[in-house]
């Protein structure tokens, strides 16, 4: 790679860094519930997409791609620690702990959130905190949009209650 | 508008979700874990290349060499069988008494496998090929060549006499008329070369264990006549001329007696 072609990959992926990286930090926040886990995963997937930018220049859409690879890496560090923890049980011998996935979140919002399936709550995430459109949603999550859209519909009717009597309790404050 | 558009929702997920993570502080540790991703792929494709190359430059050794490390059943029991005969030869050198040129010639390294090449070389040195005019496998009858240098009295080439004497051997006798070399095959002697002297015509009788060559000239005749005795080549010149007649023989071992035995062309054929 010669040094003007360097430059320009580094300012392609660096405004996309800059653009991007907050937004997609905090929707994978709300889905996994852990700051650390989501910024790691997000900057792995940045690092991915320098050093293979020649490539995924060319594609449709590069930050999709991107946002693709953090929730893949999501996936498999929310698999990995659901297979310690059975692990862990099996060796303990004791009853499995229901894992707490909204950490520093103590009202009912988070709790009902975490209920949600996983596929649901990062649909959710991506819609509302990411300001994605369904489409980019369904691409995200390798979805069809119609997937997306149930997701949203039966995501929103579990939170809306939860959210009305919350406005309820900011507005008596 | 989206019928998904719920404002309230989205402020309470985005209050959820945090504040925005320091982005100046998550770009530094983005450049420190692309410089270490970059380094890192760096060393693999190094060490890749340096593994490819290795095993390219191995790969076209073995091509340019393809014997190298390959079993031929054929050349291998060749190669043994000449190494078999080597390793005799020097210890029959080694154990014999008698004087001999034969132990210079064969070195003990002949025991080592990769000195394969030069085991077959110094064995070769007993075959007639490396005759010592270079005359190889030539049999010169004409009487106008130059023959050796004058003479008289046999000259052994091959391996020394032993208690179980090899059974090939090679040995040049000299003569006032000229030179003759014979191998022996087992029981059987054979002319290999003959070099008459200048002026001087030859005249072969070989009848399989016995072998005579007469120079001819004007006024001197020569005759070497070599044969096997109890397992050794004997060999008997006699020199006749005009003037007085003269006797020699000798055997195998370079033994030689009578005044005239002195040749240097023995010596040659082991080397």
């Amino acid at each position: 790679m010669s040094e003007i072609e360097e430059v320009k990959v580094v300012e392609t992926v660096d405004s996309l860094f800059r653009a991007h990286h907050g937004r997609l930090v905090r929707a994978l926040t709300l889905a996994c519930g852990d700051h650390e886990v989501a910024a790691d995963a997000v900057q792995e997937a940045f690092v991915k997409a320098h050093l293979h930018w020649r490539r995924i220049q060319h594609y449709d859409d590069p930050v999709g791609w991107i946002r693709r690879v953090a929730i893949n890496r999501l996936r498999d560090d929310h698999r990995r620690q659901s297979r310690k923890g059975r692990a862990l049980e099996r060796l303990a011998g004791e009853p499995p702990v229901e894992p707490v996935e909204q950490r520093g979140f103590d009202s009912d919002l988070p709790t009902i959130l975490a209920r949600l399936p996983r596929q649901q709550r990062i649909a959710m995430a991506l819609f509302y905190v990411d300001e994605l459109s369904i489409a980019e949603v369904a691409s995200a999550l390798n979805v069809s949009e119609g997937a997306v859209k149930s997701y949203l519909h039966q995501g929103r009717a579990r939170l809306r209650s939860v959210v009305t009597s919350g406005e309820e309790v900011h507005s008596d404050e | 508008m989206s019928e998904f558009h719920d404002p309230d929702l989205r402020r309470q997920l985005s209050r959820m979700s945090g504040p925005y993570p320091d982005d100046n502080a998550a770009f530094a540790a983005w450049q420190r874990r692309v410089g270490q991703a970059r380094r890192r792929r760096a060393v693999a494709w190094t060490t890749g290349a340096a593994m490819s190359l290795v095993m390219g430059t191995i790969t076209v050794s073995a091509l340019q060499n393809p014997g190298r490390n390959s079993v031929v059943p054929g050349k291998s029991l060749e190669t043994i069988t000449v190494v078999t005969v080597s390793i005799a030869t020097t210890e029959a050198d080694e154990s014999s008494t008698s004087e001999s040129t034969a132990p210079e010639t064969i070195a003990p390294t002949t025991l080592a496998p990769d000195t394969t090449p030069s085991t077959v070389i110094a064995a070769d040195t007993s075959m007639p090929e490396s005759d010592d005019n270079g005359a190889a496998g030539s049999r010169p009858t004409g009487s106008t060549s130059k023959g050796p240098g004058p003479g008289v009295g046999p000259t052994t080439t091959a391996a020394p006499q032993t208690s179980e004497p090899p059974q090939t051997a090679t040995k040049t006798v000299t003569s006032i008329g000229g030179a003759v070399t014979v191998r022996r095959d087992g029981d059987r002697l054979t002319v290999t070369a003959i070099n008459p002297a200048a002026g001087f015509e030859a005249d072969e009788n070989d009848s399989g264990d016995r072998v005579r060559v007469t120079f001819t000239s004007g006024d001197h005749k020569s005759e070497i006549t070599v044969r096997l005795s109890e397992g050794a080549i004997k060999a008997d010149v006699s020199e006749k001329s005009e003037s007085h007649d003269t006797s020699v023989s000798g055997d195998s071992s370079g033994d030689s007696s009578g005044e005239a035995s002195s040749d240097d062309h023995g010596g040659d054929d082991n080397e």
